[in-house]
C-alpha cells in the first residue's frame, strides 16, 4: 500500500544512490494506431527522452559531438521522436505564438506512472524499472489498447 | 450500440441503446490531482499533471459537475425567456453553464487552435486521461456516469483511483469520434 503523500506510483528506482536532486517524472503514453482518434497533449515539460527512442537519440547526440551541426542534430531528434511527438503547430497562445514544447500525436491514454523527488537514473525509465504492480498495470494497458504503441517518457524537474 | 472501433479490447462503457444521431460519442476517464483541486496553492511536485483540451462545442458533460451544469443551464434559458439574457460572443448558453459550474474541473483555456474558431475548454490538473469508450452514434443529452460502466469499467475505475495520492476521477463525455483537436503538422502550415 502506498503512502498517502507518495507520488512514486509504479516507479522502482534501483538501490543505487541518487545522481542528482532533480526530480524525475515518468509518463505513459498510449499512441493511437491512427491519427483519426484520440487526444493531443503537450510533451512532458523538460522531457529527456522515451524508452523507445533513447538509444537513437543517444546515437544522434554522439554524432553531434563528432561534428554534426546543431541544426542537423535537432532535425535528427525531431525525426526520431516523430512517431509520438511533433513540433507544436497545434496549441497557440492567445497572443498568437506557438508554445515551444512539442505535442503528441493523438493518444488514447496518458498517465503519470510516478514522480520522484531525486534522480536515480542516467538513462530513461523502461518497463524493467517499474514495480511489479507497475508492470502489471502496463501489461493491462497494453492489452486494453491492443493496436496501440506504448511509450514511457522520462522528464526532469529542473 | 457499443463499439470502440477495435481500439479498446474490453467494453468499459455501456452506451445507451437509443441512438438519436450520427455525430459520435466518446468517453474519457480523467484522473485529477485532488490536492490541486482543493487548493490551487497546495504543494505538489512540479510537472506531475497534464491537461486535456477540446472545443467547447464538443462538450456534453462531466459527471462531477452534471447536476450544477444542468441547473445553471436552466437558469440561463429562463433568463432568455424573461429577456434578460446573459449574452456572450463566444459561448452558447449550454457551454456558458458548463464553464460557470466547471471549476475546478473545467475551465475555458486561453490556448487557441489555428484551425478552430470555437474556444477550447480545458480539463486541468490531470494525472492522466484514458479513452474508455467511443461509438459512431450520439444519444441526445446522455452523459456517462459510474452507473454506465461495465464490470470491467468499474474495475478499471477503481484500479486507476488507487495509484496516486488523492486522485479524483471524472467521466467526460464528448461529441464526435475524431481527435479532441486536429493535429497540425508543420507541413500543413503556410511556413512549411
Amino acid at each position: 500500500m502506498r503512502h498517502e503523500d507518495s507520488y512514486d506510483g509504479f516507479l522502482n528506482p534501483s538501490g543505487e544512490c541518487r545522481i542528482s536532486d532533480e526530480g524525475e517524472r515518468v509518463w505513459l503514453f498510449v499512441r493511437a494506431p491512427t491519427d483519426s482518434v484520440g487526444a493531443i497533449v503537450m510533451e512532458p515539460y523538460d522531457m529527456t527522452s522515451t524508452d523507445r527512442t533513447y538509444d537513437a537519440e543517444c546515437a544522434a547526440y554522439e554524432a553531434f559531438l563528432n561534428g554534426l551541426s546543431y541544426e542537423e542534430y535537432r532535425q535528427e531528434i525531431e525525426g526520431i521522436r516523430s512517431p509520438l511527438f511533433v513540433p507544436n503547430f497545434t496549441f497557440q497562445s492567445d497572443y498568437g505564438f506557438f508554445y515551444e514544447e512539442m505535442v503528441s500525436r493523438p493518444v488514447l491514454a496518458v498517465f503519470l506512472m510516478g514522480a520522484l523527488e531525486k534522480r536515480y537514473h542516467e538513462r530513461v525509465y523502461t518497463y524493467d524499472d517499474l514495480t511489479d504492480a507497475g508492470k502489471a498495470f502496463y501489461d493491462f494497458i497494453r492489452t486494453l489498447y491492443p493496436d496501440s504503441e506504448l511509450y514511457l517518457a522520462t522528464a526532469l524537474e529542473t | 450500440m457499443n463499439t470502440s472501433k477495435g481500439l479498446i479490447s474490453e467494453r468499459l462503457v455501456e452506451f445507451p441503446t437509443n441512438c438519436v444521431g450520427r455525430e459520435g460519442t466518446q468517453v474519457w476517464l480523467l484522473a485529477y490531482a485532488g490536492q490541486v483541486l482543493k487548493d490551487e496553492c497546495a504543494y505538489v511536485p512540479l510537472g506531475i499533471t497534464t491537461q486535456l483540451l477540446f472545443p467547447a462545442d464538443r462538450f456534453i458533460g462531466l459527471d462531477l459537475t452534471w447536476e450544477q451544469h444542468q441547473k445553471r443551464y436552466t437558469e440561463l434559458l429562463d433568463c432568455v425567456e424573461t429577456d434578460s439574457a446573459p449574452r456572450t460572443n463566444h459561448l452558447t448558453a449550454y457551454e456558458l453553464a458548463a464553464v460557470d459550474t466547471g471549476r475546478p474541473y473545467l475551465s475555458i483555456s486561453t490556448i487557441t487552435h489555428p484551425r478552430l474558431t470555437r474556444p477550447l475548454m480545458m480539463a486541468p490538473h490531470l494525472y492522466g486521461a484514458f479513452l474508455i469508450g467511443i461509438t459512431p452514434v450520439s444519444f441526445g443529452g446522455w452523459h456517462c456516469t459510474r452507473r454506465d460502466l461495465t464490470e470491467h469499467g468499474q474495475a478499471f475505475y477503481e484500479r486507476v483511483k488507487q495509484i496516486l495520492p488523492s486522485t479524483v476521477l471524472g467521466l467526460l463525455t464528448l461529441f464526435g469520434m475524431e481527435p479532441l483537436v486536429p493535429l497540425v503538422l508543420e507541413s500543413d502550415t503556410d511556413d512549411a
